[in-house]
C-alpha cells in the first residue's frame, strides 16, 4: 500500500519535450485515471512511473521513496498492458507465476497465490490452456491476474479495455472498478475513452498536449470544466461552443448570428465589451416559445437514441452538412421528434453556461 | 480465402512456368537422373566400356573405411559449423536488438559476409592462416603455438569449421535479428516489471520465442555445411591433410572427378541426394506442426 507523488514531470525526447511539467499527488488506495486525446504523453507518464521510460526532469514517490533510478521490478507497482503482454509459450499459470518465482517465493505460496487471483478472478479452469486459446476477455482477466499475484503497492493499466468489443468493455469496466475497491491499491489508469474515465476514477487527470489541464473528481470536471479542451474532452455528446462578444454591463453576450444570450449572474470578471467564447452542454439547452429563445437552431440531423433525442443544429442556414462537427446540439427527450430543416427555439438553462477566455482557453470566473 | 485468377488460354500458364521447368528438369533433374543411372555402373579408366552392376558400387561404399570415415569427418564438420554459426549470430542478434545508437551501421556491417562468395571466404582464411605468410599463424607463434594446418589434420579441420562458420553468421544473424523484433515490446517490459534481468529475458521470453526461427536455421545450417561448403574446402584444404578434411560433397568430386571412379562417385551423390530428401521432409514435417504465437 503506498500513496504515488509526481512532481513537476518532464519528458523530453531529444529537442522535443513531450510533457510539460505534472504534479499530482495520489493517495493510498485511490483510482486515477489519466485521460487525453492520443499523442497527448498520457501513456508515457504512466511508463514513466513504471519505470520503463526514462525521467528527464521532475520526481517520483512511490510509497514516500523517490524511484527515479529504481529499476521497474523493484518499484513495487504491476502493470496490465493494451495488447495484455501475456507470454505466449507459457500457460496461464505459468503467466501468473513467472513473476513469482523469480521473487524466489515458494512453491505452495506461489500456488497459493494464483490461486487466489484465479479464484476472484474465475480463471480457475484456463489455468493450463495458452493465452492463444483463450478470448480476448479472459486474456485480459490472466492479465489483472498477474498483476494481482504479485501483491503490488500500486497497480498501472495502460488502456487496458481498448482491445476488447465494446459490450464487453463495459463488464470488464465494472469488474476492474469493483476489483480495485476490494483490494484497496492505489491505481493509475491511461484510457482515452472519456467514459471509461468517467465511470472509473477517484480523481481524473485531463492532459492535453503534455500539460495536465485538470485534476479533480469526475464531477467536478464535468461541472466546472477548467478550460475550453477539458469542455470538449469529457462529456458525451461533446459541449457546444459559440463565439460571441460580452456586453458592456457584463449581462448578456451577443453571439455571431445576432442572438442574445443572458449571462445572469456568472462571474464574468474584467471580460465585459470583450470577446469569449461560450460553452453550453447539450443537456443545459432547452426547447422554448419563440420569445423566450435565446438562440433559433436550424435542424441539420436528428439522431434517435430511444432514450434520448439529439437534435444537431446550426444558427445560420449556411452551414454546410459537412460541417457538422461544428453543429449545436440539444439533447431532447427520447419521445421528441424534431424534424430536419425545421427551426428549433432553444435557451440556456440556468447554471448551463461556461465560459472561457478567447485567446487562453482557460475558463472565466468559478 | 484468396480469390483464384483465372486465364482465358490454357496455354498462357503453362508458357509462364515453362522457362521454370527447363531450368529444373536440365540442372536438377536430368543430371539427378543421371546420377542415379550412373551408380549402377561401373566404367574403366578410360571410358572404354561400362557394365551395369547393381549396387556393387554403394556395397563397395559401406566397405570402405574412407568413406565411412568420411561420413562422421562431415557429420563432425556439420554440427560443429550449425552450432557455432548459430549459437554467435544468437549472441550478436541478441546483442543488436538492444542497440539503439549505430543500430542500422552494425547490422549492415554483420551482413556483409554473407555476400562473400564461399571460395573467398576460403581464400580470406587461406592467407590469415599460413603457417609461412598468415598473420594469425605469426601471432599464434608470438605466443608459442605453432599452427600448421597444412600437417595437422585437426587444424585443417578447424580452419574449415572456422571459415563455414564465418560465412554463415550473417544468414543466420539476420533470421535471428528478425524473429527478435518480431516479439512485442510489451512482452519484454512485462518481464521486466516481473523481475527479470536481461540475461533471464532472453533464456525465458526471448529464445522460446524464437524456436521456430532457431530449428529453421538448424535444417538450413546442417543443409549448407553438408553442400555449400564445397567451395571452402577446395579453397582451404583440398580434402586434406591425408583426408582429414575430405567431407562427403568434396569426396564425391574428388572421387569422380580425380579418382575418376565415376560409378562410385554417382553413388555417393545419390546417398547425398538421399540425405537432403530426408532433412527436407523433416523440416517440413516439423515446421508445419511447429506453432506460431
Amino acid at each position: 500500500m503506498a500513496g504515488v507523488n509526481i512532481r513537476n514531470i518532464k519528458k523530453s525526447y531529444g529537442a522535443i519535450e513531450v510533457l510539460h511539467g505534472i504534479s499530482v499527488d495520489i493517495e493510498d488506495g485511490e483510482f486515477i485515471v489519466i485521460v487525453g486525446a492520443s499523442g497527448c504523453g498520457k501513456s508515457t507518464l504512466l511508463r514513466m512511473v513504471a519505470g520503463l521510460e526514462a525521467i528527464t526532469e521532475g520526481e517520483i514517490e512511490i510509497g514516500g521513496r523517490v524511484v527515479n533510478e529504481v529499476e521497474p521490478k523493484d518499484r513495487d507497482i504491476a502493470m496490465v498492458f493494451q495488447n495484455y503482454a501475456l507470454y505466449p509459450h507459457m500457460s496461464v499459470y505459468q503467466n501468473m507465476a513467472y513473476g513469482l518465482k523469480l521473487m524466489n517465493l515458494p512453491k505452495d505460496e506461489i500456488q497459493a497465490r494464483v490461486d487466489k487471483a484465479a479464484d476472484m478472478l474465475q480463471i480457475g479452469e484456463y489455468l493450463k490452456r495458452r493465452p492463444r486459446e483463450l478470448s480476448g476477455g479472459q486474456r485480459q482477466r490472466v492479465a489483472m491476474g498477474r498483476a494481482i499475484v504479485r501483491e503490488p503497492s500500486v497497480f498501472l493499466f495502460d488502456e487496458p479495455l481498448s482491445n476488447l468489443d465494446a459490450k464487453l468493455r463495459v463488464t470488464m469496466r465494472l469488474e476492474i472498478r469493483a476489483l480495485q475497491r476490494r483490494l484497496d491499491v492505489t491505481s493509475l489508469y491511461v484510457t482515452h475513452d472519456q467514459v471509461e474515465a468517467m465511470t472509473l476514477a477517484d480523481r481524473l487527470i485531463v492532459l492535453n498536449d503534455g500539460y495536465a489541464e485538470q485534476i479533480d473528481t469526475p464531477l467536478n470536471i464535468y461541472e466546472n470544466p477548467a478550460s475550453e479542451f477539458v469542455a470538449g474532452f469529457i462529456g458525451s455528446p461533446p459541449m457546444n461552443f459559440f463565439t460571441g462578444d460580452l456586453s458592456t454591463d457584463g449581462k448578456s453576450i451577443e453571439i455571431d448570428s445576432g442572438a442574445k444570450i443572458a449571462v445572469k449572474d456568472y462571474p464574468v470578471g474584467d471580460n465585459v465589451g470583450k470577446p469569449i467564447r461560450i460553452g453550453v452542454r447539450a443537456e443545459k439547452l432547452e426547447p422554448c416559445s419563440r420569445n423566450e429563445a435565446e438562440i433559433i437552431l436550424k435542424i441539420a440531423a436528428v439522431e434517435t437514441l430511444g432514450s434520448e433525442t439529439l437534435a444537431h443544429g446550426f444558427t445560420d442556414d449556411g452551414m454546410a452538412i459537412t460541417d457538422m462537427e461544428n453543429s449545436i446540439v440539444v439533447k431532447m427527450p427520447g419521445d421528441a421528434r424534431p424534424t430536419v430543416g425545421e427551426e428549433l427555439p432553444v435557451r440556456v438553462m440556468a447554471g448551463g453556461l461556461h465560459l472561457f477566455d478567447v485567446g487562453t482557453g482557460k475558463r472565466v470566473g468559478g | 480465402m484468396l480469390k483464384r485468377v483465372h486465364f482465358n488460354t490454357s496455354w498462357l500458364p503453362f508458357a509462364l512456368v515453362a522457362p521454370q521447368i527447363f531450368i529444373t528438369v536440365v540442372f536438377f533433374l536430368w543430371p539427378a537422373g543421371q546420377a542415379i543411372f550412373q551408380s549402377f555402373l561401373l566404367e574403366d579408366a578410360f571410358g572404354l566400356s561400362t557394365e551395369f552392376v547393381w549396387f556393387d558400387n554403394f556395397k563397395e561404399l559401406w566397405a570402405d573405411d574412407a568413406y565411412t570415415d568420411s561420413f562422421s569427418r562431415t557429420a563432425f564438420f556439420s554440427l560443429m559449423v550449425a552450432f557455432l554459426s548459430l549459437s554467435i549470430a544468437l549472441v550478436l542478434a541478441g546483442m543488436a536488438d538492444r542497440i539503439v545508437k549505430f543500430a542500422t551501421t552494425y547490422r549492415t556491417l554483420l551482413i556483409w559476409p554473407y555476400a562473400v562468395a564461399p571460395v573467398l571466404a576460403g581464400a580470406l582464411f587461406v592467407f590469415m592462416f599460413d603457417p609461412t605468410l598468415g598473420l594469425v599463424a605469426y601471432a599464434l607463434d608470438i605466443f608459442g603455438y605453432d599452427w600448421n594446418h597444412k600437417l595437422n589434420g585437426g587444424e585443417a579441420m578447424a580452419l574449415v569449421i572456422m571459415a563455414a562458420t564465418w560465412k554463415q553468421i550473417s544468414y543466420n544473424f539476420l533470421f535471428f535479428l528478425a524473429a527478435m523484433q518480431s516479439i512485442p515490446k510489451s512482452l519484454l517490459e512485462a518481464a521486466a516489471i516481473d523481475g527479470a534481468g536481461p540475461a533471464r529475458r532472453f533464456w525465458t521470453i526471448i529464445f522460446p520465442l524464437i524456436t521456430p526461427t532457431t530449428f529453421f536455421l538448424l535444417v538450413v545450417n546442417i543443409v549448407y555445411a553438408f553442400f555449400d561448403t564445397f567451395g571452402i574446402i577446395s579453397a582451404v584444404t583440398d580434402g586434406g591433410p591425408a583426408g582429414a578434411t575430405n567431407i562427403l560433397v568434396y569426396k564425391v568430386y574428388s572421387d569422380g572427378f580425380i579418382g575418376l571412379d565415376l560409378g562410385g562417385s554417382a553413388a555417393q551423390s545419390v546417398v547425398l541426394m538421399a540425405i537432403v530428401i530426408v532433412i527436407t521432409i523433416i523440416q517440413f514435417r516439423y515446421i508445419e506442426k511447429k506453432v506460431d504465437y
